[in-house]
């Protein structure tokens, strides 16, 4: 594996953690300058106000990106694994 | 002898079992540091979410959800980000270049005495106010559980952590994190479903209820209920959260106990997911309490205050849905998750005075491995009763401040000097010591000088400094030390150390075996 493919992957995880950070930040903003918003009901007779399912959602993404970013370079270390087995031959 | 009292005994003989096999396996420096990195990428993981999952975590969340609502979902989302920020950034790259403590990494490339003189510091500075907030939790609840007195219950905890670290080192620690983990996961979902069948499984009628009985009523799922309008506040402890995680060391060490950097990051990713999925167990439980408890004739006689106040609210919980076999189950997974804890720390504590301090600082690298587990060992011991006389003293404080110390202190010192090391060309051993040191000073003083200490603990009238976390502030002056030291840095070392970052990547890339380190010096 090159170093071009890692610096792939660290390109990924930066990706990844800005786009998690601005998730984070868009809720601590939303929750101390919109706090109506964020405590107004999801819908009309919800029990769940949006700022609540806002965190959630912000779980969610984490254990998405943290899972993405893990299968992805597995996928990639056993690509590099079956290139240097095909390289050196039988 | 109660259900709290027998499932704890059940406990210390199961984890004193572990730790006679543990001594056996324990003949290597590799070993007691590091388990001989034969811990699995899942065993790890488990063994990392253990360490995350404190009994503040457990029982202060519990608690602050049942007096706050909402507010708590910073604490939540800020700890789902700090894990991702650990798998993302540090954790594979810290596998490749460390060995034992972080400061292995930090120092591949910078001066070895100097940055492991500081490591050190900052791991005694994070650990032992940890260690006292724990041995405290752990003393008020004996009180509470087992009709012990305060004293007896902390002794038995410092006995029992230093046992577990002197005699079985890290391979001990892990598998007692491994098991404490599982006990706290599924004892937490238990928790959980019994409180969700008092509701026949449906949350929306759980928070309805809630909503309905809190003093805060509507506004229990509105923001403001903890922190008000404060940004800085919630920036700062935000900061303090996702940086305070990935810079304590004992944290940190566990990633040196995998085999490669795949179960490196296997293990964070796991540790991720459990810690999440607790932080949204933890949550529900609280929402649930409220609608159990409040105005409960039994725990909450006067309608008002919980009876021992909201750190119990998990305990009466359980209580509520299950019974005093219940209770005493949650109890003492709870102490068993402060004996857990403080045994992760003192190993830390440890590893960094024998490793860093004696063997590499005071004996240049001279030193053997006998006398270096022979330091290990006495260190081991000696912070046992120190940590054990000073939560003595600190009786009746409250945790909760001591442990806002860690976090702040290891966000603004560790974390800044870790993850400049592994990312930026331009660091050097001056940038590094004038940002870590100051990081670590600045936080100490205005943690102390904060709301928190200041008025809460020493009484004063108003604090010096207005904000209960200093992270919004301590951390980015830390970075711009580190920065502007390291950019004003002329010597030869610092151009050495410039230059040696090529060896360091080639290491973090692709492990200690293929690539050649940094020449350091």
């Amino acid at each position: 594996m090159s170093n071009m493919d890692f610096r792939r992957s660290d390109s990924l995880s930066w990706w990844l953690a800005g786009a998690l950070i601005a998730l984070v930040l868009a809720f601590d903003l939303l929750s101390i300058f919109m706090p109506q918003v964020a405590g107004m009901d999801l819908f009309p007779g919800s029990a769940f106000s949006i700022g609540v399912v806002f965190a959630f959602c912000i779980v969610a993404a984490v254990v998405g990106a943290a899972m993405y970013y893990v299968r992805r370079l597995n996928l990639e270390d056993a690509a590099r694994q079956s290139r240097s087995g095909a390289d050196r031959g039988p | 002898m109660n259900s709290a009292s027998v499932t704890f005994l059940a406990f210390v003989a199961c984890t004193l079992l572990i730790t006679h096999w543990a001594a056996r396996r324990t003949r290597t420096r590799s070993d007691f540091y590091a388990a001989g990195s034969r811990i699995t990428g899942t065993q790890n993981g488990f063994a990392i979410a253990g360490d995350a999952m404190s009994a503040a975590s457990f029982l202060g969340l519990i608690g602050l959800t049942f007096s706050f609502g909402y507010d708590v979902l910073y604490f939540i989302i800020s700890l789902a980000l700090s894990w991702a920020v650990v798998l993302l950034f540090i954790a594979v790259r810290l596998r490749n270049l460390g060995r034992y403590t972080f400061a292995d990494a930090v120092c591949l490339r910078l001066d070895r005495r100097h940055i492991r003189t500081f490591a050190a510091c900052c791991t005694l500075a994070i650990a032992i106010p940890y260690l006292i907030a724990q041995l405290v939790a752990a003393g008020t609840l004996v009180q509470q559980m087992f009709a012990l007195d305060f004293t007896q219950g902390v002794i038995v905890v410092g006995v029992l952590m230093t046992v577990y670290v002197t005699f079985g080192g890290m391979i001990a620690t892990t598998w007692v994190q491994i098991i404490k983990a599982a006990l706290l996961l599924s004892g937490g979902l238990v928790l959980l479903f019994c409180v969700l069948y008092q509701f026949e499984f449906n949350l929306a009628e759980m928070f309805r209820k809630a909503v309905n009985v809190h003093p805060r009523g509507e506004q229990l799922l509105q923001p403001g209920g903890l922190y008000g309008s404060d940004l800085i506040t919630v920036l700062s402890l935000s900061l303090a959260f996702i940086g305070g995680t990935a810079g304590l060391p004992h944290v940190l060490m566990r990633f040196f106990t995998v085999p490669d950097a795949r179960q490196a990051r296997h293990s964070a990713a796991l540790a991720l997911c459990l810690v999440c999925g607790f932080q949204v167990l933890v949550f529900l439980t609280g929402i649930g309490a409220i609608a159990l408890l409040t105005n409960h004739p039994v725990y909450s006689p006067d309608g008002i205050q919980i009876i021992g106040g909201s750190n119990m609210v998990a305990i009466h919980t359980a209580h509520a849905v299950g019974g005093e076999l219940f209770k005493g189950f949650i109890a003492a997974v709870a102490f068993a998750t402060i004996l857990a804890v403080v045994a992760g720390l003192t190993l830390s504590v440890a590893t960094t005075i024998s490793h860093d301090l004696y063997a590499n600082v005071l004996r240049h690298g001279r030193s053997n491995e006998i006398e270096e587990l022979r330091v290990s060992r006495v260190a081991a011991i000696a912070l046992g009763i120190l940590g054990v006389s000073l939560s003595i003293l600190f009786e009746g404080q409250n945790v909760a401040v001591l442990a806002t110390f860690p976090l702040a202190i290891a966000a603004s010192s560790c974390f800044p000097v870790l993850l400049l090391s592994m990312y930026w060309r331009g660091l050097t051993t001056r940038g590094a010591l004038a940002g870590g040191y100051t990081g670590m000073f600045l936080s100490t003083a205005l943690v102390i000088v904060g709301p928190s200490v200041w008025v809460g603990a020493l009484g004063f009238e108003r604090p010096l400094f207005p904000y209960a976390y200093p992270t919004l502030f301590t951390m980015p002056a830390a970075f711009m030390l580190t920065w502007w030291f390291s950019v004003t840095d002329r010597g030869e070392a610092a151009v050495a150390e410039r230059a040696a970052y090529d060896g360091q990547l080639q290491r973090m890339y692709h492990g200690p075996v293929t690539a050649e380190a940094g020449p350091g010096h």
